[in-house]
């Protein structure tokens, strides 16, 4: 190919990108220029050569990045950076603008791509640098901007910093690759639904005001009405599979009361949902396993499959949470009535006793609290957790050998003693380096208890519109055994990070309506939150099933990125606020008369649902 | 192999199913398969067509099975709509449907499962094809069943995805913005907000979004996200809905040039590839032309008929009022319709001309002799007499009426309200002939003005975004501001207006010239524009904007009237959910704690 041939980046401010200048695109590859004639008065940077004949002349936009001295600098853009050296034959002559460009001004550089002397391996670019004979001010920062926010450890930018200045942030060479490779990997996706023959059906943002939803916002209406914006699409989405859709997605943007956001939980984020119809728990899964491998596979990583199915009280026991890290193997054991009135797990490292101190296991057990030690050896056994150890069958139970170490967590009940052992766990998995942070490790949980307490009360844990699994079928008339019903609900659990939930619907608006009034306690008085069902299920509905990606959860273990306002390019601050856009802002006042205008009332208007829908 | 073509598996196998309604075919002849869908059709009681998100095939039960629950329910047949399992083997049919892929077989059932029942008091079959859309909104998860209904999602679907490929294919990359994101700003005069708790609120995103030009700043090179937009009006047409879906995209170190060809090509592939009918390239028409051409500033270009300024002609008339027109900004503008005199002897005027003040509207046709014998008198507000007859002969001259052509003739001041009132004729006129020449029509408005008139109240508004870079460049004309014009354009397909882009000003010195010449004071621009220049006080890269409408482009390819019909659960026009009866009514204590008033 001809050095000059035209870039897939040109347009009429560059014929190249920053970022895809090579060796090839000088023209006389290992050959340096001549020396130059000496300059005589020039107050400009003009070409020593014509264009044609010597090395390929190229324009190229972007910001001044770092500048390594009065005459040269890095010029940066979406896709790299690139070397730009003034002219050195033109040197007494270098104009003011070339040397002062500053940090983040926009310019606009043309000349000849020569080949470096000594080549940067750190940068695609490395090899090469522009000869600047010209250049062109686009766009002059007013003043300089705050350096921190574009140095080089991100670590030590406090969180509104970032928001602050979100377009300076962003400018991060970490950020403007993470959020391209969100959306390879939205790409992607979108390339697996369709091809697929998935149709994408989206719901509206503008729904019911429902008086008791934890999420959305109000959007009042005027007259005295208002809308609500979904916290999920799940609720909708029942008219779409009431619809027919044999098979449907949807990216949706949700947004969501949180009061203590963290790095797995924004103010708002973006769902993938995928329903399916003529569907059970196995279609959901097999189809979103392939789907998050193949979003693996988009990015160059990889995940191992199949994905291990746990269920949920199992998962309890084994990894003592519901959200399993798989990616070190250690599994915790029953111990069962090892101590009177107490509920007793254990764990057990294999050769692991020459990989961690005493004082390290002693120090372990102490931050996690309830939790003791020991270390097998071929006559021994010691540390504090040795009489336990040696008395009844719990070290054959634990498998324990010579060079082992054993941890045991004690609770007085089931769940304290889970959520012991999933501490022991991850901090002994930590101590040992058993995790490679590097790997990925899926699995799923499911067979979810349709309740948990929650400060003494029961609630709902999965979805409402979920199907009870066939073994637990009947129980359901019995409310006296509603705690035990498990439902068809299903998490997807990457490296330990809930990223997808699960459920398969009630078909027969019958055992909906039992499933609601005996598990879920959602009575008479309670149908109009839950109406989308009930209106479009009673002229039949396909046996269903749903799934909701936390999408930017998905993305951030794929990138491994811990945090997921760092795959987004706009999140908000904790409190729900845009510091840069100075929003949500002041309410107009023309609103408020309008809300005033209207006599104020007491009571919910819940319009009446239909009367054939009470009736069934 | 013998056993694979005795129990194939379908395309898409679940828990419930081997194969999808839509996939039999003679060579499954004799094969056991499981099916499940609803009953749409009852041929007879034991005759019906099942139909699933795929297809539909006809299945025969015989007597035998089933028997005890139909018994047990009191039914003849199950109701319309319920969902069934049928179990059984593929046959051939003994008349064979061809108009159905699946119309050569049937299954013979040997078990039938009732999996859903459906209420008998169905509101409507979903299947009939005269169901009314206000009645199809109202219940839409059955008007959605209508496979019609699924080809349109289908078509949606596959019409976004070639959109998204032609501009991946060009560096585009999909970056998502926040739905609360901005503030509330007077000129957002249709904004939905969003209250959050102590008294602040969110603007809901609406047809200007700041972040497209926020990522430029950003750094990123090409982006684009297909995004829901919202709108709050009192009443809706059917080319709108209070929540819509745009493509709105952004290209860095881009000029008019590379925005024009990046548009043409992203359009033209797409419409291309979903349609399956090559494309052209969209016509180019300067916004000034368009107007002139065509009376209007989104002209449907299947129609070909074209509007003549006539006002130099006026210096022939005996009327000095018409004389002068040409000195004090009015204009006579002439419409030929070929060929048409016979057909529209009977076509009304009166109806056009409401809605149109301060025009006088002409229809002119030849006597046999070749003279303009009958000119008919329209309505106007001004001049309500006949066309002067010296003009009618100047007009008839030069722009060569036939003896069996049809001349419409408007008169006004200002010129704008002759264009507005004969495009408006142009229209009727060839809804009337059935003129259309073409099935679609694209072109490219370009050149916008920053503010234009409307020809009824007269009135200045915005057209062009005072953002956009100056048809010139940074030097700006002296002059009115309404004779600025603008690197803008926007996109009509088929007369509707379907999108539209900018080159916007990177130089913020260019763009404080701009807001002066404009006259937007300096508390407007702070207003509105103040969080976006403080964005932009960093630097930002030439780069240029366009959006597209996705509902009117598909609602548009697909030859459908409205929007609502390429929506899956759209509001009716007064912009209420017939579905969830919302928006509902909402204690005006829990808004008023919210604004902490």
């Amino acid at each position: 190919m001809a050095p000059n041939r035209a870039s897939d980046h040109a347009t009429q401010y560059r014929t190249h990108s920053c970022g895809e200048l090579r060796a090839e695109h000088a023209a006389r590859p290992g050959a340096r220029p001549a020396p130059p004639p000496i300059a005589d008065e020039l107050d400009v940077l003009v070409p020593r050569r014509p264009a044609t004949a010597g090395p390929t002349v190229v324009t190229l936009s972007g910001y001044v990045d770092e500048r390594v001295d009065e005459f040269s600098f890095l010029l940066r853009d979406h896709y790299g950076r690139t070397l730009v050296k003034a002219d050195q034959s033109a040197l007494p002559y270098v104009p003011d603008r070339f040397k002062k460009a500053g940090r983040e001004d926009v310019v606009q550089v043309t000349g000849a791509v020569q080949l470096r002397l000594s080549s940067d391996p750190g940068l695609q670019t490395g090899e090469i640098e522009v000869i600047c004979t010209q250049i062109e001010p686009l766009s002059v920062s007013a003043e300089p901007p705050p350096a921190d926010l574009l140095g080089q450890d991100a670590g030590k930018i406090e969180g509104n910093a970032k928001l602050l200045h979100r377009q300076l942030y962003l400018r991060r060479p970490e950020m403007q690759q993470r959020l391209s490779q969100r959306a390879q990997i939205t790409k992607a996706a979108r390339e697996y639904l369709t091809s697929n023959d998935f149709f994408e059906v989206e719901t509206p943002h503008l729904f019911w005001y429902d008086p008791v939803a934890i999420g959305g916002e109000v959007v009042p209406a005027g007259n005295g009405r208002a809308w609500r914006t979904p916290s999920g699409p799940v609720v909708l989405d029942q008219y779409i599979i009431g619809g027919g859709f044999d098979r449907a997605f949807q990216f949706s943007c949700t947004t969501r009361r949180e009061n203590s956001p963290g790095p797995l939980h924004g103010q708002e984020h973006t769902s993938l949902d995928i329903n399916l119809a003529y569907a059970d728990v196995d279609d959901l899964c097999k189809r979103l396993e392939d789907l998050v491998a193949y979003l693996f596979a988009a990015a160059g990583k990889s995940v191992p499959r199949p994905f291990p199915r746990f269920t949920f009280d199992d998962a309890m026991v084994r990894f003592g949470t519901e959200r399993p890290e798989i990616r070190f193997p250690l599994e915790i054991v029953d111990l069962g009535d090892a101590q009177k009135g107490k509920v007793t797990r254990g764990l057990r490292a294999l050769l692991a006793s020459d990989r961690v101190s005493d004082a390290d296991l002693d120090k372990l057990c102490k931050v996690t609290g309830g939790v003791t030690w020991a270390k097998v050896a071929e006559k021994e056994i010691t540390g504090p957790a040795a009489a336990l150890l040696k008395s009844g069958d719990v070290k054959k139970k634990l498998g324990a050998a010579a060079n082992d170490v054993v941890l045991i967590a004690t609770g007085s009940t089931a769940d304290e003693a889970s959520a012991l052992s999933a501490g022991m766990r991850l901090r002994l998995g930590e101590a040992l380096q058993l995790l490679d942070k590097d790997k990925h490790a899926a699995c799923w949980v499911e067979s979810y208890p349709f309740l948990e307490m929650d400060k003494g009360t029961l609630v709902a844990r999965v979805v409402v519109f979920s199907r009870p699994i066939d073994e637990d079928m009947a129980l359901v008339p019995d409310r006296k055994q509603r705690a035990k019903i498990r439902a068809r609900a299903f998490d997807l659990i990457v490296d330990g990070v809930e990223v997808a939930s699960g459920y398969v619907g009630n078909h027969s608006l019958v055992e909906q309506r039992v499933v609601w009034d005996n598990v879920l306690g959602i009575g008479q008085q309670d149908l109009f939150r839950v109406r989308a069902p009930i209106e479009a299920f009673r002229f039949g509905v396909p046996p269903h099933g749903g799934v909701n990606i936390g999408y930017e959860r998905l993305v951030g273990r794929i990138l491994g990125v811990d945090d997921i306002a760092d795959v987004m390019a706009f999140p908000k601050s904790a409190t729900c606020t845009d510091p840069m856009l100075q929003s949500p802002g002041p309410v107009p006042p023309s609103f408020v008369a309008d809300l005033v205008a209207v006599a104020p009332s007491t009571k919910y208007g819940i319009p009446e649902l239909s009367e054939d829908t009470n009736k069934l | 192999m013998s056993e694979a073509t005795q129990n194939p598996v379908g395309d898409r196998p679940t828990a419930w199913r081997t194969h999808t309604c839509g996939e039999l075919r003679e060579a499954h002849l004799g094969a056991k398969v499981t099916l499940c869908g609803h009953v749409k059709h009852l041929v007879e009681s034991r005759i019906w067509d099942l139909r699933d998100g795929n297809g539909v095939t006809r299945v025969t039960v015989p007597s035998g099975v089933v028997d005890e629950e139909l018994k047990s329910r009191q039914m003849q047949a199950p109701s319309l709509e319920t969902v069934v399992k049928v179990k059984g083997e593929v046959r051939r049919r003994a008349s064979p449907d061809p108009t159905n892929p699946t119309g050569l077989i049937h299954l013979h059932a040997t078990e039938v499962e009732f999996v859903s029942f459906a209420a008998s008091n169905l509101v409507f079959d979903p299947s009939a094809d005269d169901v009314p859309a206000d009645e199809r909104i109202r219940h839409r998860y059955l008007a959605l069943r209508n496979l019609q209904m699924h080809e349109r999602m289908r078509a949606r679907t596959k019409f976004v995805q070639a959109l998204r490929v032609a501009l991946g294919e060009r560096h585009f990359e999909d970056v998502e913005t926040p739905l609360l994101a901005d503030k509330w700003t007077p000129e957002q005069t249709e904004a939905y907000l969003a209250i959050r708790d102590n008294g602040k609120v969110f603007a809901l995103p609406g047809q200007r979004s700041i972040h497209g030009a926020l990522l430029m700043a950003a750094g990123f090179d090409r982006v684009f996200e297909v995004a829901r937009r919202f709108r709050k009006k009192a009443a809706y047409t059917e080319w709108q809905q209070p929540e819509f879906n745009v493509l709105d995209a952004s290209l860095a170190y881009a000029g008019e040039e590379d925005l024009h060809l990046v548009v043409d090509s992203v359009l033209t592939e797409t419409l291309s590839r979903a349609t399956g009918v090559e494309q052209r390239p969209p016509l180019e028409l300067t916004y000034d032309d368009a107007w002139l051409k065509y009376g209007t500033g989104a002209p449907d270009l299947r129609v070909t008929l074209e509007i003549q300024d006539a006002t130099p002609l006026a210096a022939h008339a005996r009327a000095l009022g018409l004389r002068e027109l040409r000195f004090n900004g009015g204009a006579v503008r002439a419409l030929r319709v070929p060929s048409s005199a016979e057909r529209l002897a009977n076509f009304a005027l009166r109806p056009l001309l409401e809605g149109s003040p301060g025009v006088a509207l002409h229809k002119l046709t030849l006597g046999g002799d070749g003279k303009p014998a009958e000119t008919t008198l329209a309505v106007g507000v001004t001049q309500d007499a006949p066309l002067d007859g010296l003009l009618a002969a100047a007009l008839v001259h030069d722009l060569k009426v036939g003896i069996s052509d049809t001349l419409f003739v408007a008169v006004a001041n200002p010129a704008i309200r002759a264009a507005a009132l004969l495009g408006k004729v142009r229209m009727a006129v060839a809804k009337e002939l059935k003129l259309e020449t073409r099935k679609h029509a694209l072109v490219r408005i370009t050149r916008l003005p920053y503010v234009e008139q409307d020809p009824v109240t007269l009135e200045t508004r915005e057209r062009a975004e005072p953002l956009a870079r100056a048809a010139g460049g940074d030097e700006l004309p002296a002059g009115p501001k309404g004779e600025l014009r603008a690197q803008a354009f926007h996109l009509v397909y088929d007369g509707v207006n379907v999108g539209g882009g900018s080159v916007r000003n990177h130089d913020q010195h260019a763009q404080g010239r701009l807001f002066e010449q404009l006259h937007i004071s300096s508390k407007d621009v702070d207003q509105r524009y103040g969080r976006l220049q403080a964005a932009l006080r960093f630097g930002v890269p030439p780069h240029a904007r366009f959006a597209l409408g996705i509902d009117r482009l598909v609602a548009l390819t697909l030859g459908l009237p409205a929007i609502h019909e390429v929506m899956p659960l759209p509001k009716m026009a007064d912009g209420m959910d017939p579905l969830t009866r919302s928006p509902w009514p909402i204690d005006n204590n829990i808004v008023r704690a919210l604004l902490g008033l």
